[in-house]
């Protein structure tokens, strides 16, 4: 077991009994076998002495229970952290950004508090993965769409305190974006509301999201000045029908309008889809020139007037072709989704993502986990050409030469405004394997930062790294982020690390 | 007990067929666990710990042992079954409290499936070991490798 840093193990051994008193015995885990299952499958430094691994676990049920945890380790200094279901995979899974670190495991407080079909939200627990939430909706068939990552089997609050986001309708597939109203549990046990749930006996905590004065929820995301224990979250209405066309350039040239047409047609609402850009023109994948689906959600005589301008549009584009897919009218409540969709396109959560994975022309030998380098871009053709052509210029020196099966980029256009250029790193369980693809992941991150493309989301073992790279004024941003943690959370017992926010007596160890 | 199969192999539905002569209930699959998930194992686990056992590639093991431990689940039993272009598989046994388990399947030759259908899901009890420790496979890959099967037993920690 690693005692975490500084705590004595008399302060340990008091702080597990507290932990016990306050959730039962049965719920706390300190044993080798079970705080293995806390480790981070896909951690780069597997088996090393710089793997992150917990010390214990606790999982309490109720916010009552979390506070009781939260205050015995605020009292006795034991650091914790927070994890919704623990299916971060790729990005730390359930393993602290600290080692030693006990796992305030929160997938017992796993119900869906309330829904309002009316105006179309729900407030949820950590707990609740995209299939409860999806689950309980078409149980009582009501009328909305959840928007699911690919796997569905996270946490709704989880994934959108980490950044994720999904492959709906704008603005529900940018998860922390689609959020109203939080409740979090403080380093000293006190209960915050935001928004409107800071006024008592208001109807409006899911519905207004901004409340009165300062708007903290962002000290949340991707944070570590408290432990969320409810949000609310804007669901879709089910849209009445979908439909999709794929506009294609056939070389670089191109590229320039067909994302400036993009933006133009999501600025101005006419495409709300999660949109797809593809490397290859009208002769597929490895041809000269992008493609790009732009689907459209909402009545179905609306959208097919949307897609015809979407369409007149793209094809003002020299040498650009414009094909139209089906129009497909969705599902109502309790009823199956079209065949042939994909799915998370239709809100339906689901794991098949686990079984296309494998062996491939691009991947012969892949290793089983991966991390990503997931950079941001402007929204520009120029960009995306340049991103690819200096990929591929660094791309042997940044990998030493070798072929460690490194994938990229991928660019993602499921954000609006901005681009993801995507690099994604295999790991093996082989540490001189994993050490020259740490080599290359930091030697990206550095190369990147030169030409000003940062991350938006890293792995817990980069997030102090990425935190670097966000530099402005002598790290001013950071500075400010640890003067909030240390007037928030004195003790420093939330999180410590997460996403490169340190507590003071953390901070130079 | 509950027995899980893959009917894209057809070593994996010997396996099942063997399984519903032994009857216990059993569920096809195609790769994919999400059919399972929703309509049978969320409902089963939140209401107990019932134990389950499979012939799957590997992705499906991956992800039912990791929703597993939610329930106090545990791999007790598991092993890698190489397909070979033959009709018999090369055998490897990952954890498993039989000692003999290797030698029975090498010498069923073809019929491979059904001896471990044989012998893993009738003495349940003194095939599985009391390793409580994730499986290397929920702790290194979820991709699949179509050329091999992965046989296991997923059971409550308490009484495995």
């Amino acid at each position: 077991m690693a005692l975490p840093h500084g705590v004595s193990e008399t302060d340990f051994t008091n702080a597990l009994a507290r932990f016990r008193a306050a959730v039962g015995d049965e719920w706390v885990f300190s044993s080798d076998e079970d705080v293995a299952l806390y480790r981070d499958a896909y951690s780069i430094y597997w088996g090393e002495p710089e793997e992150r691994v917990a010390s214990a676990a606790v999982a309490p049920e109720t916010v009552e229970e979390v506070q009781a945890v939260v205050r015995a380790a605020n009292e006795l200094r034991i650091p914790l952290y927070p994890i919704s279901t623990g299916r971060n995979l790729a990005y730390g899974g359930s393993a602290p950004v600290h080692s030693g670190s006990v796992v305030l495991d929160l997938k017992r407080l796993n119900r869906v508090l309330e829904i309002d079909e009316r105006n179309a939200w729900a407030l949820v627990e950590p707990g609740v993965s995209y299939f409860d939430l999806y689950n309980h909706i078409q149980e009582r068939g009501l009328d909305l769409w959840i928007d699911p990552p690919d796997p569905g089997w996270g946490s709704v609050i989880g994934n959108a305190l980490d950044g994720g986001g999904g492959w709906t309708a704008y603005p529900f597939r940018d998860h922390f974006g689609a959020h109203c109203g939080m409740e979090v549990v403080l380093g000293d046990g006190d209960i915050v509301r935001t928004g409107m749930g800071a006024a008592p006996g208001t109807k409006t905590w899911q519905e207004n999201k901004w409340g009165y004065g300062p708007w903290v929820d962002g000290l949340f995301r991707q944070g570590n000045m408290g432990v969320v224990t409810k949000m609310g979250f804007w669901l879709m209405p089910r849209p009445e029908a979908y439909i999709s066309g794929t506009a294609r350039v056939a070389n670089d040239e191109g590229a320039v309008g067909l994302i400036d047409t993009l933006n133009l047609l999501e600025n101005q609402q006419m495409v709300n889809g999660s949109t797809q850009l593809n490397s290859g023109g009208a002769g597929g994948f490895g041809s000269p020139g992008w493609s790009l689906d732009v689907p459209i959600y909402g009545p179905a005589n609306v959208i097919r007037e949307q897609l015809a301008y979407a369409r007149s549009k793209f094809e003002q584009i020299d040498g650009c072709t414009f094909t139209e897919s089906e129009l497909i009218m969705t599902q109502g409540p309790g009823q199956e989704a079209p065949p042939g969709v994909r799915l998370v396109n239709f809100g339906v959560p689901n794991l098949s993502t686990f079984s296309l994975l494998g062996r491939s022309p691009f991947q012969p030998n892949p290793a089983g986990g991966h991390i990503g380098f997931s950079p941001i871009l402007p929204r520009r053709g120029e960009d995306l050409v340049r991103f690819r052509d200096w990929y591929r210029a660094n791309e042997a020196e940044a990998s030493g030469g070798e072929d460690l099966g490194i994938i990229g980029p991928v660019f993602m256009t499921n954000w609006e405004r901005s681009l993801v250029g995507l690099i994604m790193f295999p790991v093996a369980k082989d540490p001189e394997y994993n050490r020259r693809v740490r080599a290359a992941f930091e030697r990206w991150v550095e190369l990147a930062r030169v030409e000003g493309w940062v991350e938006y989301r890293a792995p817990t073992v980069y997030q102090d790294l990425v935190a670097k790279t966000y530099s402005y004024n002598n790290h001013a941003l950071t500075r400010m982020h640890e003067k909030i943690k240390d007037a928030v959370d004195p003790n420093g017992i939330i999180a410590a690390g997460r996403y490169g926010v340190w507590p003071k007596h953390l901070r130079d160890v | 007990m509950g027995v899980i199969y893959d009917s894209r192999h057809g070593e994996s539905r010997s396996f099942g067929e063997r399984a519903s002569i032994l009857n216990l209930p059993t569920h096809a699959i195609e790769g994919d666990i999400t059919d399972l998930w929703q309509t049978k194992l969320r409902a089963l686990w939140k209401q107990a710990p019932v134990t389950v056992a499979g012939l799957t590639e590997r992705p499906a093991l991956f992800l039912l042992e990791q929703l597993g431990w939610d329930h106090g689940l545990r791999v007790v039993y598991q092993a890698e079954h190489g397909l070979n272009t033959g009709n018999d598989a090369e055998h490897r046994i990952i954890r498993s409290a039989r000692p003999g388990l290797k030698r029975e399947l090498d010498a069923a030759g073809a019929m491979w499936p059904h001896a471990l259908a044989g012998q893993i899901l009738t003495d349940t009890g003194e095939v599985t070991s009391n390793d409580y420790t994730p499986s290397g496979t929920a702790m290194a890959s979820y991709l699949r490798e179509p050329t091999k099967l992965h046989s296991w037993i997923i059971a409550p920690r308490s009484t495995a």
